[in-house]
């Protein structure tokens, strides 16, 4: 096998044992393959893309401080796109927004809170990272299976021709399929619908002025806008909407099972939601320049696998380290892929690898916020999925009450009031919505 | 689709590269006048129309397929996949009762194998290292 790895002193032929070997190079792969290099360990990234990142999509905001704990100062160089100085939410039904605004100074300044990145570039930047530190980065390599001696992890089987390589400990970093975690015997949820969300989304080109006018934003700066509500087809779901420099990012993530149950596609959600009116604006004119599509592991705490075995250890959206709450991953990806590699440094000092030797990295996992928020919000999903109610009818009665007290008629406020109180409780019995205000506050706070 | 399929230039024979190498990502292609600023409003885009937009590098041979088309035919009344799938790949060919597959515009997003068929009745494997979607932006 070669790689056009150009190392002093190497030939160009990729050593067939390594220390660690990580499989996937995204955000939980790069930053164990970066953080074991630096170390001193032989690593290798086996990535099945041409580069890093061809494969990979997200909404794409980058959170700086868990990025900044493995790659120190990364905004002086990374490919980024835009500084996120807004976050917004919007509460949305197909012709009205509840729109809510969040600020602060601090997003401005060093060490930042968030960047808007592309993928496909900003995972290319953190590979050249780790091969600069002096880890093999080896491309388009699918690796197809495990290498298992007596129920132990001993290496990788690529697609290429002699593509078998062996190492110490194979780190998992596959992402939200987990063919290899499966094969390992280490998943505990079965592929199912019930455990991802599908997201699409689109790359929406647009002059800067103009994104800076309709966002509101000085040069450079970004916003991020979530958008929850009949929008999604009263699906359980979310909607975006990014600003990068000269393209706006939009798309939809709806939880699977509720698509098929309504034998509904995502990608005609994401259509009716670029008409939104309010939506519409700010896209209008603007041309496309990509489309794509990705799963979200949604089965949070309840879906994690065995996080290590044998000679192997599995991290980022393969352990299902995803809050289901707001789909935020890479920074766990991130840390994750960090905490894998510090275990594997600290195991060498020990020169064991087996199974309670691993362990450690569940114990580091443990007091970090990596489990502590998935166990939070483990009910997040199921409750979700159960009460339909909050992505329709609630929204709709939310925008009912705005519009009638901002509309002025010939009816009193006090009018008005009994008139929305009325609506409401036709709408939703007191008791439930109690009710249903309660299992919120337990599951999602 | 603007398809990339290229003998020479096979991943098989070529060795991998290292990331950070410069990539497909064009400069900006400028932006075309769009109708609807015109006040043509347009239908939207249909997936093929999306698709168009995507690079693919396309393998010879196809990563998806049918494990048991007698489950299609008599059991799955919805064909679920043909909603399910964001890049259309399954379509019900209803003269021959059976699935056919697009895998050259296949996303590689794994719905196919998660219950996007609800009788787990597709076997969904990536690609060949190199070939299949490659996002410019991601
Ligand atoms: C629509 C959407 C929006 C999102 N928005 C955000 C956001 O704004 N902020 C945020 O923090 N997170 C967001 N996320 C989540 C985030 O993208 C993921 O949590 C994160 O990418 C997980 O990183 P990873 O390294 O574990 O997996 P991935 O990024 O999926 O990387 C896995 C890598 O492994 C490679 N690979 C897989 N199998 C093999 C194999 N067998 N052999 C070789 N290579 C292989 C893949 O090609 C890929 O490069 C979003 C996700 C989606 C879908
Ligand atoms: S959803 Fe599954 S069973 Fe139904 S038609 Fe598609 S592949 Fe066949
Ligand atoms: S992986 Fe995704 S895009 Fe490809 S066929 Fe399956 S559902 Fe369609």
């Amino acid at each position: 096998m070669n790689a056009g790895q150009h190392k002093p002193g190497a030939n160009g032929t990729v050593p067939s044992r390594f220390d660690a070997i990580v499989v996937g190079g995204g955000p939980a792969g790069l930053a164990a393959t970066f953080t074991l290099a630096s170390a001193g360990a032989t690593v290798a990234c086996l990535e099945r893309g041409t580069w890093s990142g061809s494969k990979n999509m997200m909404g794409g905001v980058i959170y700086s401080h868990p990025t900044a704990n493995v790659f120190p100062g990364f905004w002086r160089e990374a490919p980024l796109e835009r500084l996120v100085t807004r976050r917004d939410m919007w509460f949305a039904t197909t012709d009205s927004a509840i729109k809510a605004s969040f600020e602060s100074a601090d997003f401005g300044q060093e060490p930042f809170n968030s960047f808007t990145v592309y993928r496909s570039r900003f995972d290319k930047w953190l590979a050249a990272q780790a091969a600069a530190a002096g880890a093999w980065m080896v491309t388009e390599t699918l690796v197809e299976d495990l290498l298992q001696e007596n129920g132990r992890v001993v290496g990788i089987r690529s697609g290429r021709p002699q593509g078998d390589l062996e190492a110490d400990v194979v780190i998992i970093a596959e992402g939200v399929n987990p063919f290899l975690t499966e094969k390992a015997g280490l998943a505990s949820c079965p592929p199912q619908a019930p455990n991802v969300a599908l997201a699409v989304k689109e790359v929406l080109a647009l002059p800067k002025e103009k994104i800076e006018d309709r966002f509101d934003l000085e040069p450079g700066a970004g916003a991020a806008i979530e958008i929850i509500g009949e929008i999604t087809g009263g699906l359980p779901g979310t909607g975006f909407i990014y600003t990068n420099q000269d393209t706006i990012s939009i798309g939809v993530g709806v939880l699977l099972d509720s698509l098929v149950d309504n034998v509904t596609e995502a990608y005609s959600i994401l259509d009716k939601f670029k008409q939104q009116p309010q939506l519409r604006r700010l896209i209008q004119g603007a041309s496309p320049r990509e489309y794509s599509a990705h799963l979200i592991p949604e089965g949070g705490y309840r879906c994690m696998p065995q996080l290590y075995g044998d000679g192997v250890l599995v991290a980022g959206d393969a352990a299902g380290m995803v809050n289901p709450i707001n789909s935020e991953g890479a920074n766990l990806a991130l840390l994750s892929g960090q905490m894998a590699a510090e275990t594997v440094l600290a195991c060498r000092r020990h020169g064991s690898f087996d199974r309670d030797a691993l362990s450690l990295y569940r114990q580091q996992l443990e007091k970090s916020l990596i489990i502590k928020d998935l166990k939070k919000y483990e009910n997040a999903t199921p409750f979700l999925a159960s009460h339909p109610q909050l992505f329709g009818l609630y929204p709709e009665l939310m925008a009912t009450i705005a519009r009638e007290f901002l509309t002025v008629d010939n009816l009193s406020k006090a009018d008005k009031e009994k008139l929305l109180l009325r609506l409401f409780r036709s709408q939703v019995p007191a008791r439930r919505l109690l009710k249903d205000l309660f299992d919120a506050w337990r599951s999602l706070t | 689709m603007s398809a990339e399929h290229d003998q020479e230039n096979q991943p098989e024979t070529q060795p991998a590269t290292v990331s950070g190498e410069e990539t497909a990502v064009p400069a900006d292609a400028g932006i075309l006048p769009d109708p609807e600023e015109l006040g043509f409003p347009q239908p939207p885009p249909t997936v093929a129309n999306k698709l168009g937009l995507v690079k693919f590098n396309l393998d010879t041979q196809p990563h998806l397929s049918i494990k048991n088309a007698g489950v299609c035919q008599r059991r799955c009344r919805q064909k679920f996949c043909t909603h399910s799938c964001p890049a259309q790949v399954y379509h019900w060919e209803s003269e021959e009762k059976r699935i056919s597959i697009s895998y050259e515009g296949c996303l590689e997003c794994g719905t196919c194998r998660s219950g996007g068929c609800p009788y787990d009745n597709i076997e969904m494997r990536y690609p060949r290292g190199g070939y299949g979607v490659q996002y410019r932006f991601g």
